[in-house]
């Protein structure tokens, strides 16, 4: 292979990456409200009551442990469900369609062009024994009917344009022959080739080592300020989502916990599970960190405990955590909501937000 | 699958701008054709040697054959010179080879007629039918395949897997004899055996072949949409089909354009692997549709223990398996080219490890 | 043994044993079951329909078919075994000996088999017969022949896995003497995948057999076999186009049941496709189990090999996020 194997292309220097656009007015690419979503056929229930809205431009990360309902939240938004999970309450609206009420041809008629997604494992997600840039291609012709040549030549721009070397080189490897980083670039090339308004980003840097990591962070947030792209990203990595994200979704056994701007977030979470997972991740904190595990381990899919589902495991649980059968999201200020009952009278520890923004 | 299918590093990994026909595709790897020619060469040889050992086991000779047991030594002793059966056995094999490469297969020793000329009358008959039935077999296996593979575990998936296990017992001359009966006695719609060559009337040619070409074909089909249906199911809960269609690709496109190439390899190879009972396992059916192919003319030359021709019938025919083969394997190298490159890369790998 | 036990529960399996039993009984005995004689021949009576004293209707000669049928199964039956038989002992022996008689042994095997796979079965079992004579036994030698690839295969498949598999190395490791592992191995894993394949060529010799007999060859006419039959009553479709639905059933019923009985013991046991495949389940497994204390190990390993390339800003930020994986 001519190209290195792994794309290394000089240090990451990012700039202040997590500055929100200013404007807080724009309309909303993606509402997603009262969102139900049962697995094996309907007998349980992993996601409930889930809404939240990404506006144009904004990039909101949704960050939780594995089970907590946060892939399961942009796969139904994707239209690419598991067999046996289905929608069962709820809608998500993606620029006014109702994506809930979608046939397949509806789905095809938005993929690609105002919807795009990028996966863990990225090799996986590529025709393994079809060259990187048709696949990138075959869209540009078939979608947006570009000629043979206009489409090759666009492919290769777009291969450019995040960031891999040689694309016309790369235009013509196979996916085996791409390392971890430069496939998710080529994924992230797919993704976007369309210009779609929203990007779904799924684990998509989890399986990649912390330099790649970074680049292809890198890459998002640079597009996302190129081209106005929402971005809606999934991760398990709080460090990940604050890096990228405006806004952050903390999840916890299918439900939405904690919602606000990533900053204050951080600084000073409003839900004992996100300070928890603060402590664990400890970001940024070079110092303090400790081999911290939250104790205990989340309900069973499907079990749904009376009042707050982080109450057993939580240090601050009261009697009123589990006095009523469900709990509410409540506000916490401006921007923010909590599903905490004790929200006001605990004073959470978050990271220092210097360290954060890092 | 008889030809070396692991291939060393293939030459260049720039290639074409953009891969059009197969045919150039299979082109780009020069290597790997030339040891699967290799290959097929050595399977040749050993093919050959066990024709002409079968022969050489034999105690027929054509002195005896032709002039009976009670003929005069002297006589027998003088055919048998002029067919050259006192010579040494190895002059005898690179001889009788040597000549059938150059298209003398040697003469009947009852009729003396050139082996080669009735291997050239008979070759044909076989070649057309068995190209039709594949042809059937495709269409059907194909499309039942898919068909089972998109429903999978639906209505239509039971239904092929039904259908596919009963052709799968079902002898091809229990179908053939059951299609004689129904559409040739019954119906009457088409004749039940004789043959008119393609070159002579096409449209009569079908009447004649199309009986026992579908009769072959079923259990072809039947293989064909079975290992279709397994590795459809299997490449259709790939990521990769996903992220087809999260770029927005049809379905259709994303079946016939991506799923159904990189399924189809092993479907292919089942195509391969029936061509030896296309050409040379269709004794039966050619027998009761009366077709005057290659197998009846062994069946004949049995019966008269004519061993040239006998072994002349067997060389051809392992001749044309062969070749299919390679054409198979061409057309998978085709389908997959990056299997190629993948395989060197991870022998490389594994060499530097 | 498992293998055998676990297919012996599935009702298909025994269906197809019942069948294959009562095919065995036939054979043995089809000559003193037959109620009439099979080449006794009744001018008086020729292609009549079934019932009166011919249960099954008579032939173009006036023959009992249900006798026929009866005492035919004995010689089908036993040329297909007689093939089977053979390509055992062709297949076995150079199968063990192809892994350790050198290289030179094993590559001429190999081409030899890619050879013989080029034969078709019919065509060779013809030639068989035209070249050394007509007898059932040339027939199925020759057919032996052509199917002892299948066996060869199987048993080198199986000799390679037990070089190679990683849990006789662990067994020997772990004080099992060697002798216990070779017949642990051989109990569960060559012997479902024997079985397999003897269903399968039995199956395929006994439609050759029905093929040839079909064709004349291999034995003398008067003698009654099922493709021997099924070639007479082809001569009578117009009276009696319902005749050959009976051999031909018998031929179906017997390759059928072989057909399920393979499938059945492949489907219980791990026959065939089960020598590889424990190695990445296993890491991933371990993996999940140790979970979260892995963490602190790779975090302590990234701080220690990143510092001396890049400046200490970005090892604070990547030592953050080695570090803030929650999920195992």
């Amino acid at each position: 292979m001519p190209a290195s194997p792994r794309d290394t292309d000089g240090a990451p220097g990012r700039g202040d990456l997590t500055a929100a656009p200013p404007s807080a007015a724009r309309e909303d690419v993606l509402a997603v409200d009262g969102l139900h979503i049962t697995v094996s056929g309907g007998r349980t229930e992993a996601v409930r009551d889930v809404s939240f809205t990404v506006r144009a431009g904004e990039s909101v990360g949704l960050v939780g442990e594995s089970g907590s309902g946060k892939t399961l939240t942009c796969r139904s938004v994707l239209g690419v469900l598991p067999p046996g999970c289905s929608v069962s309450a709820g809608a998500a609206t993606l620029a006014g369609t109702d994506l809930t009420a979608l046939d397949r041809r509806g789905w095809e008629r938005l993929r690609g062009v105002r919807l795009g997604a990028v996966f863990q494992d990225p090799a996986s997600y590529l025709n393994p024994s079809l060259t990187v840039g048709r696949q990138l291609a075959e869209p540009l012709r078939v979608r947006k009917g570009l000629s043979r040549a206009d489409a090759h030549r666009r492919a290769v721009e777009l291969l450019g344009a995040v960031g891999l070397h040689e694309p016309a080189e790369v235009y013509h490897r196979y996916p085996f022959e791409l390392s971890g980083g430069m496939l998710q670039r080529v994924l992230i090339a797919t993704a976007i080739a369309g210009d779609p308004d929203l990007l779904v980003a799924d684990e998509a840097t989890t399986a990649l080592d912390t330099v790649v990591q970074a680049e292809v962070l890198d890459v998002l947030a640079r597009l996302r300020a190129e081209r106005g792209l929402a971005l809606l990203l999934v991760s398990h990595d709080l460090a990940v989502v604050a890096e990228v994200c405006d806004r952050v979704l903390v999840f916890y056994a299918g439900e939405i916990v904690e919602d606000g701007p990533t900053e204050q977030v951080l600084a000073a979470p409003a839900h004992p599970y996100t300070e928890a997972l603060l402590r664990v991740a400890s970001i940024g904190d070079w110092q303090r960190r400790e081999l911290a595990v939250i104790p205990g381990r989340p309900p069973e899919a499907g079990a749904a405990p009376p009042g707050c589902r982080f109450a057993p495991r939580c240090a601050h649980a009261a009697a009123a955590c589990t006095a009523t059968p469900t709990l509410a999201l409540t506000d916490a200020g401006p921007g923010r909501r909590t599903r905490c009952v004790r929200a006001a009278e605990l004073d959470l520890t978050g990271a220092a937000p210097q360290e954060v923004t890092a | 699958m008889t030809t070396a299918t692991e291939a060393p590093p293939a030459a260049a990994a720039g290639g074409a701008p953009r891969p059009r026909a197969l045919l150039a595709r299979a082109g780009r790897a020069p290597v790997p054709l030339a040891r699967g020619l290799l290959g097929t060469a050595t399977v040749f040889v050993i093919s050959s040697l066990l024709t002409f050992g079968l022969g050489a086991l034999s105690d027929a000779n054509p002195g005896a054959a032709v002039l009976g047991d009670a003929a005069n030594p002297a006589e027998i002793a003088r055919i048998n010179h002029q067919f050259g059966l006192d010579r040494p056995l190895p002059v005898q094999y690179v001889t009788w080879l040597w000549h059938g490469l150059h298209g003398d297969l040697g003469r009947s020793w009852f009729t003396t007629v050139p082996v080669a000329h009735s291997i050239g009358q008979a070759l044909p008959v076989d070649l057309s039918v068995a190209g039709l039935a594949l042809l059937i077999a495709v269409l059907l296996g194909g499309a039942g395949g898919i068909a089972a593979a998109l429903s999978n575990g639906g209505r239509a998936d039971r239904a092929v897997t039904a259908v596919c296990a009963v052709l799968g017992t079902l002898p091809a001359f229990v179908i053939a004899i059951a299609l004689i009966t129904v559409v040739s006695v019954k119906l009457g719609a088409l004749p039940s055996g004789g043959y008119v060559p393609l070159s002579q009337n096409p449209g009569q040619w079908l009447r004649f072949a199309l009986l026992p070409a579908f009769a072959l074909s079923l259990d072809v089909a039947a293989g064909i949409a079975r290992q279709l249906r397994t590795s459809l199911v299997g490449a259709l809960r790939e990521n990769y089909v996903t992220g087809a269609a999260m770029r927005g690709l049809s379905a259709r496109r994303v079946l016939f354009g991506h799923v159904l190439r990189n399924a189809a390899g092993p479907a292919l190879t089942v195509l391969g692997m029936s061509v030896p009972m296309l050409i040379g396992g269709a004794v039966v059916t050619e027998r009761i549709f009366n077709l005057p192919g290659i197998a009846q003319l062994a069946l004949q030359a049995a019966q008269e223990h004519d061993v040239p021709v006998i072994q002349s019938t067997l060389l051809v025919t392992v001749t044309v398996v062969l070749a299919a083969n390679l054409a198979v394997n061409a057309a998978l190298a085709a389908l997959n080219p990056a299997a190629r490159r993948r395989r060197s890369a991870s022998r490389d790998g594994r060499a530097a490890a | 043994m498992r293998t055998f036990r676990l297919t012996w529960r599935l009702p298909i399996a025994r269906a197809a044993l019942t069948v294959l039993a009562a095919v065995a009984v036939l054979a043995l005995f089809g000559h003193q079951l037959a109620p009439q004689d099979p080449l006794a021949q009744d001018s008086a009576h020729i292609l009549r329909g079934p019932g009166g004293a011919h249960l099954l209707g008579t032939d173009y000669l006036g023959r009992d078919v249900l006798s026929r049928l009866l005492a035919g199964t004995g010689l089908t039956v036993a040329g297909a075994l007689e093939a089977v038989g053979a390509a055992m002992a062709l297949g076995i022996v150079p199968g063990l000996a192809s892994l350790w008689l050198g290289r030179f042994f094993e590559w001429s095997a190999l081409r030899a088999v890619d050879a013989l796979m080029t034969m078709p079965f019919t065509l060779f079992a013809i030639a068989a017969v035209g070249v050394l004579g007509n007898g059932l036994h040339q027939a199925m030698l020759a057919l032996g022949v052509l199917l002892s690839p299948l066996f060869f295969r199987v048993t080198r498949a199986a000799a390679l896995g037990l070089r190679q598999a990683p849990y006789v190395e662990a067994a020997e490791l772990m004080g099992a003497s060697r002798s216990r592992v070779l017949r642990t191995h051989i109990w569960s894993k060559v012997l479902p995948t024997v079985a397999v394949t003897t269903a399968q060529a039995l199956a395929t010799s006994l439609l050759t057999v029905a093929s040839l007999t079909f064709l004349g060859l291999g034995v003398q006419p008067p003698a009654p076999t099922w493709g021997g039959m099924l070639a007479t009553d082809l001569g009578y479709l117009g009276q009696q186009p319902w005749a050959p639905v009976l051999p031909g059933a018998l031929i179906m019923l017997t390759v059928g049941a072989l057909h399920l009985l393979a499938d059945a013991v492949r489907d219980s046991g791990g026959a065939s496709a089960g020598f590889a495949g424990a190695p990445e389940g296993g890491t991933a497994a371990a993996a999940a189990a140790t979970g979260t204390t892995v963490r602190p190990a790779a975090a302590a390993d990234a701080g220690a090999a990143d510092p001396a390339t890049a400046e200490p800003t970005a090892v604070q930020d990547r030592e953050g996020r080695t570090n803030a994986r929650i999920s195992a």
